[in-house]
């Protein structure tokens, strides 16, 4: 469970977020420009929030000092989330399986080696219908197929929290719709909790557990799909 | 044997072997700097940036003097290095080195830094996410993306390394076979009226930095976009 | 994103000693055979000479090695360049001054030996003029208009360059020639404006002009002493290690016997 109440802003600029999202698929629904980018990226400890805190799975990973609270601020590295951006953001001088490797977080859980570690991203690359692109080169690869290598890379951390950035907006209509498939049924079949920006009215239907509206300065909470 | 400057390949030998210590270390420190100024947030840093670059604009005899007053045998430091080693930094093959790697330094960082900034932020920070660490990040993900900057700011720096006279002959004098480089040599060779050998210096010194540029051409057309 | 990225400056400054300390070591392990004094073979001495010497002790040092099978590694450069690097450490073992005063200067401060101090001949200035310009034979017809541009090292840090302007100034037309000069670095350089045609008449050492390279086919005269001052030059040992000190005393002996005192009397240098 993630549970998010901060003020958070680059420069002068400054959004209000308060929501909390449970397993299954919260989508924030904004305008561009209002923020939702930053947002995320505090949630992922990329950013520090100006006031307020964020809990992951109960632990409080973000928090602003007050007079009553202390500062916390827990590295992006050991906060558990994973991020799917709006394009493939794959590295490109590693073919589609490292990338996905990559992805398995260094740690106790991780297979100390090397073969386990492939067997184990070629698996995710398989759930995702792209283990054909295991050895592509990923320069060359469509824009569906490097969403489908990088939620295959997001998924390899095994995050508590899986933030998507408007993933789908580089697609094609039918990509997308193939694309909201295949997360829907990894979020269903590995009971994750995923948060998911868009502006795209067909993914708040496609795909919304639970809508968060984004207006300036705050975020309103309120019941979608159930 | 009298070593004149009637032969060029103990400068040659000479000047290979303090510019590749040289690029090394320029290469080494100055990919270090530029990931510091290019990702750290600190203060001072615009003042360090200012230092680092000095080399590019200051009169190489100015770097030497400067260079010579702050290791010279009556510095704190080259006494200290004396009491060490007990023998003196400048007028040494060491200094040559140091002369060079200084007036190297600037167009590694320049190069690299520029390089380092020009890597996808985004590529990073899944990288971070996905519970990397800083050095995990730098290795796998922006040192790899920005090597062809990389590679034309060791280039630039070689060349710079090579070439050096003013400051290298300030600090390291003009020694032949132990501090006078293919520069100096050429230099030298002038001063005495051995035209040949002026002539087979200069030769040696301009085909390099022709096929250095050239690299560094290659290099810097054709690395945009590799990350798109 | 960036302001958060923080980097490890810890790592940063130890990886920055680790480099500066390997490269001292690299640049160490390649060089120590040749840098340092204490290693440096027992049988090498490194002359520091001004650039008016190079002929003659290119000649002086040839033969004293074949004598003693002591190597001479020499260094040129002008004289008060050369007396700033002795000051500053350089493993010179033999300074070689063109004038007496810069040596006197290093024995007030330690840095030379009184006892070594030899004067080893007197400024001698030649006149040179470039090829295909008819040849001046005193300083007083340079004031005539063929000679547009006349070379001299510069007066103010070179011996020669001192004693070239003074007899300037002591010819009658001295004021027109002093219009058309142009200051070399040193007195080599000098010469070689005159070799390479970029000055139509120079005046420098007459050492310089006995050189037996090929080719030296200026016309020369030589410049009458009365002009300028005798400017007395000296050589003196400098070296820090006893080793050193015996191989340089070897050679400032040389010098000063008959094979030395011949050559130095060939190119023009008398004590």
């Amino acid at each position: 469970m993630l549970s998010v109440d901060v003020v958070t802003g680059r420069g002068s600029f400054r959004v209000t977020a308060a929501f909390t999202a449970t397993r299954g698929i919260t989508v924030i629904r904004a305008p561009s420009g209002a923020g939702k980018t930053l947002v995320l990226h505090t949630i992922a400890g990329l950013v520090r929030p100006h006031s307020g805190r964020i809990e992951i799975a109960s632990v409080v990973v973000a928090q602003a000092a007050t007079q009553r609270d202390a500062l916390i601020h827990i590295k992006s590295q050991d906060r558990k989330v994973a991020m799917v951006f709006q394009d493939g953001v794959l590295l490109p001088h590693r073919n589609p399986i490292a990338n996905v490797e990559l992805g398995i977080r260094p740690g106790s859980i991780r297979p100390k080696y090397k073969t386990e570690r492939t067997a184990q991203a070629l698996r995710l690359l398989d759930s995702m219908e792209a283990s054909h692109l295991a050895n592509a080169s990923t320069k060359h690869l469509s824009g569906g197929e490097q969403q489908r290598v990088s939620l295959a890379r997001a998924i390899a951390g095994n995050p508590d929290v899986l933030l998507l950035d408007e993933p789908f907006s580089a697609l094609d209509h039918d990509s997308r719709v193939r694309l909201r498939h295949t997360l829907r049924r990894i979020v269903d079949e590995r009971r994750l909790t995923a948060v998911l920006v868009t502006h795209d009215s067909e993914d708040v239907d496609a795909l919304a557990d639970r809508v968060v509206d984004l207006e300036p300065g705050r975020y309103l909470e309120k019941v979608g799909r159930t | 044997m009298i070593a004149a400057v009637a032969s060029l390949s103990e400068p040659f030998w000479l000047s290979l072997r303090v510019t590749a210590i040289a690029t090394v270390v320029a290469s080494v420190l100055g990919i270090g700097f530029a990931y510091v100024l290019a990702k750290g947030r600190f203060r001072g840093r615009s003042l360090v940036e200012a230092i680092v670059t000095l080399p590019i604009v200051l009169p190489p005899t100015v770097l030497g003097y400067y260079l010579l007053t702050l290791l010279g045998v009556r510095s704190p430091i080259g006494q200290a290095f004396q009491r060490l080693t007990g023998s003196a930094l400048v007028f040494t093959p060491r200094a040559a080195v140091i002369a060079a790697t200084i007036s190297a330094l600037p167009y590694v960082i320049r190069a690299a830094r520029a390089a380092i900034e020009n890597v996808d932020e985004r590529c990073e920070a899944a990288m971070r996410v996905a519970g990397h660490s800083e050095f995990g990040v730098a290795r796998l993900v922006t040192l790899p993306l920005a090597k062809r900057g990389l590679g034309a700011g060791i280039a630039l720096g070689f060349a710079r390394a090579l070439g050096d006279f003013g400051a290298t002959v300030m600090i390291a004098g003009n020694i032949p076979g132990k501090t006078q480089t293919l520069p100096i040599a050429v230099y030298d060779a002038v001063q005495s009226g051995e035209s040949a050998a002026a002539r087979n210096g200069a030769l040696i010194l301009l085909s390099t930095a022709v096929v250095v540029l050239l690299i560094v051409t290659a290099l810097t057309s054709r690395g945009n976009g590799e990350h798109a | 994103m960036r302001s958060i990225s923080a980097v490890n400056r810890s790592r940063f400054t130890a990886c920055v000693m680790a480099t500066i300390a390997t490269s001292l070591v690299l640049s160490g392990c390649g060089t120590t055979d040749a840098s340092s004094g204490a290693n440096r073979a027992t049988r090498e001495i490194v002359v520091g000479a001004a650039s008016d010497l190079r002929p003659a002790f290119t000649k002086v040092a040839a033969d004293f090695t074949s004598a003693s099978g002591i190597r001479v590694t020499l260094s040129f450069g002008g004289s008060g360049q050369l007396k700033r690097q002795i000051e500053d450490g350089a493993p010179i073992d033999v300074f070689a001054s063109a004038d007496r005063a810069l040596v006197e200067n290093l024995v007030d401060q330690g840095l030379a030996q009184q006892s070594s101090l030899y004067t080893y001949g007197y400024v001698s200035l030649a006149l040179v003029t470039a090829q295909g310009i008819a040849p001046a034979s005193s300083i007083s017809a340079l004031s005539g208009a063929e000679y547009r541009r006349i070379a001299i090292a510069n007066p103010a840090i070179a011996p020669y360059g001192r004693a070239a302007r003074q007899a300037i100034d002591r010819t009658t037309a001295g004021s027109e020639i002093v219009d058309k000069l142009v200051l070399a670095e040193n007195v080599a350089d000098a010469l070689r404006l005159v070799e390479s045609g970029d000055v139509d008449a120079a005046i420098v050492a007459t050492s310089l002009t006995k050189s037996t390279l090929p080719p030296f086919s200026l016309t020369t005269s030589e410049v009458s002493t009365s002009l300028y001052d005798a400017i007395p030059q000296a050589v003196a040992i400098t070296a820090i290690n006893d080793q050193s000190k015996l191989n340089a005393r070897a050679f400032v002996e040389f010098l000063k016997g008959p094979s030395g005192k011949m050559t130095m009397q060939a190119y023009g240098f008398r004590p």
